[in-house]
């Protein structure tokens, strides 16, 4: 038995392995955000990808799509584009904001390159609407961490660009749901 | 991304998805701290929140000395402790005491129960140096005490601990203990 101070090696490993992390209830995070948004300590939306497009959007990297968020022909190069949301599960890419720098990036180059394109990280603090209850924790096993809205001719474009989003490096998925025109 | 770029990002454009980034990685951590800490389940959502909302506002007088996650388990720490001396327990279980860690079925007591049993002074100093692993100097820092404080106030909460845990019936936690 080595007593330092005056615990076992049991009682010292016992406490020790009391150190673990704690989730906090979701309803904290949407208190403290609504109270520090009231207070004018937090800029809603400032940040992440969104921000990233409408920056690119402003140096003049691709016209036509300011003021109109989800309308792909503005500033398509082609006119028969079609909407498709990229949504990201999984992956520790957005769980902390890591890698938002290379999301950023890789959105700007879309919109170089021509490709409309708007996102939003997700936060995990989200509750099940109900129309005869209180809402209530999610009960569906796997939410989306963000999304991302693109603009492709068809189902293979808009494959082929997903293949290319930072997310798939990072042990997330990308799944590709057209939207109906 | 660091806390410091985060911190950074936040203080100059209030930017929300780096407060966000901030909370997604430490809250898990400090409302751990603070729930093995606090006397009620309110008084650590409480003080958490609070603890939020005040780095919040002191966020550009964070200088990077200690670690981000220290220095709000800091401020966690004292919304906890003015809440105790202002007797505030929104649930009104009050402080517990060691009847209130007998089980009914006399198995051995776990070490959370056998925590929360103690003295919240014994707790803190127990809780931040055997299980959160700070040094005497950190508590001291986190505590508003003197290190030397910190040590015989630790020596003392390992006698009381260790009569607690060895006083509740039951088999020994591990196999081939020495307990």
């Amino acid at each position: 038995m080595s007593d330092d101070g005056n615990l076992t090696d049991a009682e010292r490993r016992a406490l020790a392995a009391e150190k673990r992390d704690v989730p906090p209830p979701a309803a904290l995070e949407t208190l403290i955000v609504a109270t520090l948004r009231r207070r004018g300590a937090l800029e809603r939306g400032a940040g992440g990808w969104r921000t990233a497009v409408a920056a690119s959007l402003v140096l003049g990297l691709a016209g036509g799509f300011v003021g109109a968020r989800f309308l792909p022909t503005a500033a398509s190069p082609d006119a028969t584009a079609h909407r498709f949301v990229l949504l990201l599960y999984a992956g520790d890419a957005v769980q902390d904001g890591a890698h938002r720098d290379e999301y950023e990036a890789w959105a700007r180059g879309l919109v170089a390159a021509g490709t409309d394109v708007t996102g939003d990280e997700l936060s995990a603090d989200a509750v099940e609407a109900s129309t005869t209850a209180a809402p209530a924790a999610l009960s569906l096993p796997e939410q989306p961490r963000g999304y991302f809205v693109i603009a492709a001719r068809d189902l293979n474009e808009a494959s082929r660009i997903a293949s290319t989003c930072p997310h798939l490096r990072h042990g997330g998925r990308v799944v590709v749901r057209p939207v109906v025109s | 991304m660091t806390d410091a770029d985060l911190v950074r990002r936040f203080v100059e454009s209030r930017d929300e998805s780096a407060f966000r980034a901030l909370y997604a990685r430490h809250a898990p951590a400090v409302y751990g701290t603070i729930r093995r800490l606090a006397d009620t389940f309110a008084d650590a959502d409480d003080a958490f929140q609070e603890a939020w909302l005040r780095a919040s506002a002191g966020m550009a007088s964070f200088r990077g000395a200690s670690a981000f996650r220290t220095w709000l388990t800091g401020i966690a720490l004292n919304c906890l402790r003015e809440r105790r001396r202002n007797g505030r327990h929104d649930w009104h279980e009050g402080p517990p005491d060691a009847s209130a860690a007998e089980p009914a079925d006399h198995r051995r007591l776990d070490v959370a129960e056998v925590l929360a049993a103690m003295s919240a002074p014994f707790r803190e100093v127990l809780v931040l140096h055997d299980v959160e692993g700070h040094t005497h100097e950190e508590i001291a820092d986190l505590l508003g005490i003197e290190p030397g404080t910190s040590k015989s106030r630790l020596s003392r909460a390992r006698s009381d601990f260790r009569r607690r845990w060895r006083a509740s019936p039951g088999p020994a936690p591990e196999e081939g203990s020495d307990v």
